[in-house]
């Protein structure tokens, strides 16, 4: 399918990978880094601080939703996956996955000596 | 060593992010911190050697502030709609007390209801321009904004009360735009925009 304009697809990564992590459980931000960290086998690391504007921004969009805890004496936010953070996520899956395969496509080109 | 998590909320707050957010995004960080923190002693790292390495590990005050400021839509109102939340909103509380005391007042008179409502609503009258200048002054200090917009607002609004006149007879109330009162204005002034510039002043000298 082409599309007129790709989303910064690079800014986005954060986002899918948060959205991934946390559809099969809630998670507060140190777990969900660590989380990204082993499904990535350490590829993507991030500044690990900078998840928490995506999150915050996720939830003001009602991508997800949030729950405060206090887990052995320290206060948690916890994020869960919303209805329409999972659309979202369905939504970014299929832009990346597009993506990622014109992407393979031009790289196994063969070369023309 | 000075606290890299206090410098990223007072940058925050200046570049117009909601005190309740910053005060979420540091309590967040400072917790992630800790949580580093106590990972890396866990695996043998000294801990005079493990604040320092979970702080790079967070991220450096630059990255964090800038990551928190690429999402203009966690910006507070008063940031991205001056005008609105500093001008706007505090003078349409301003006509809204005033509207409603007068409402009350007929109310009162009709039903025959205490004497002393009248003067019970004047007090209020008298009030409220000072509670919504005060209000004004602190989120503005709150939220380290600058001091054009907070002062503009807190004069608007006290030019609204001292305007207006509500007009007390037998059965009847009359609202009437009469122009500003100087005495009632400076008083007003005197108490809420003279704290708020030397508590302002204070606050950027600090």
């Amino acid at each position: 399918m082409a599309t007129s304009k790709n989303p910064p697809f690079l800014n986005s990564v954060p986002e899918l990978l948060i959205l991934q992590c946390l559809k099969d459980r809630q998670m507060y931000g140190y777990e969900l880094v660590q989380a990204i960290r082993s499904a990535t086998h350490d590829h993507i690391v991030l500044a690990e601080g900078v998840v928490y504007p995506v999150l915050h921004m996720l939830e003001r969009e009602g991508a997800l939703s949030t729950e405060r805890r206090t887990v052995n004496g320290r206060s948690r936010i916890y994020y869960a996956l919303t209805d329409r953070g999972t659309a979202r996520l369905a939504d970014l899956a299929s832009v990346w996955r597009r993506l990622t395969a014109a992407i393979a496509g031009v790289l196994g080109e063969p070369s023309h000596a | 060593m000075r606290d890299p998590i206090a410098g990223l909320r007072e940058r925050l707050l200046r570049a117009g992010i909601s005190p309740v957010r910053v005060a979420r995004y540091s309590a967040e960080l400072s917790e992630h911190l800790a949580d580093i923190t106590d990972e890396l002693i866990a695996n043998g790292v000294p801990p005079a050697r493990a604040h320092g390495a979970a702080l790079s590990r967070l991220g450096d005050p630059e990255t964090l502030a800038a990551a928190m400021l690429a999402q203009p839509r966690l910006r507070s109102l008063p940031s991205r709609l001056p005008a609105l939340a500093w001008l706007a909103l505090p003078l349409a509380v301003e006509l809204g007390v005033i509207a409603l005391l007068a409402i009350l007042l007929v109310a009162a008179g009709r039903q025959g209801l205490a004497p002393m409502a009248p003067l019970i609503i004047d007090l209020l009258l008298l009030l409220a321009p000072l509670g919504i200048a005060w209000s004004i002054a602190v989120s503005a200090l709150r939220r380290r904004t600058g001091i054009a917009w907070p002062l503009a607002g807190m004069l608007t609004t006290l030019l609204a009360a001292t305007a207006f006149d509500l007009t007390i007879g037998s059965d009847a109330v009359a609202v009437s735009l009469s122009g500003p009162a100087p005495g009632r204005l400076a008083l007003y002034a005197l108490v809420t925009i003279t704290p708020f510039l030397l508590l302002h002043r204070y606050r950027r000298v600090r």
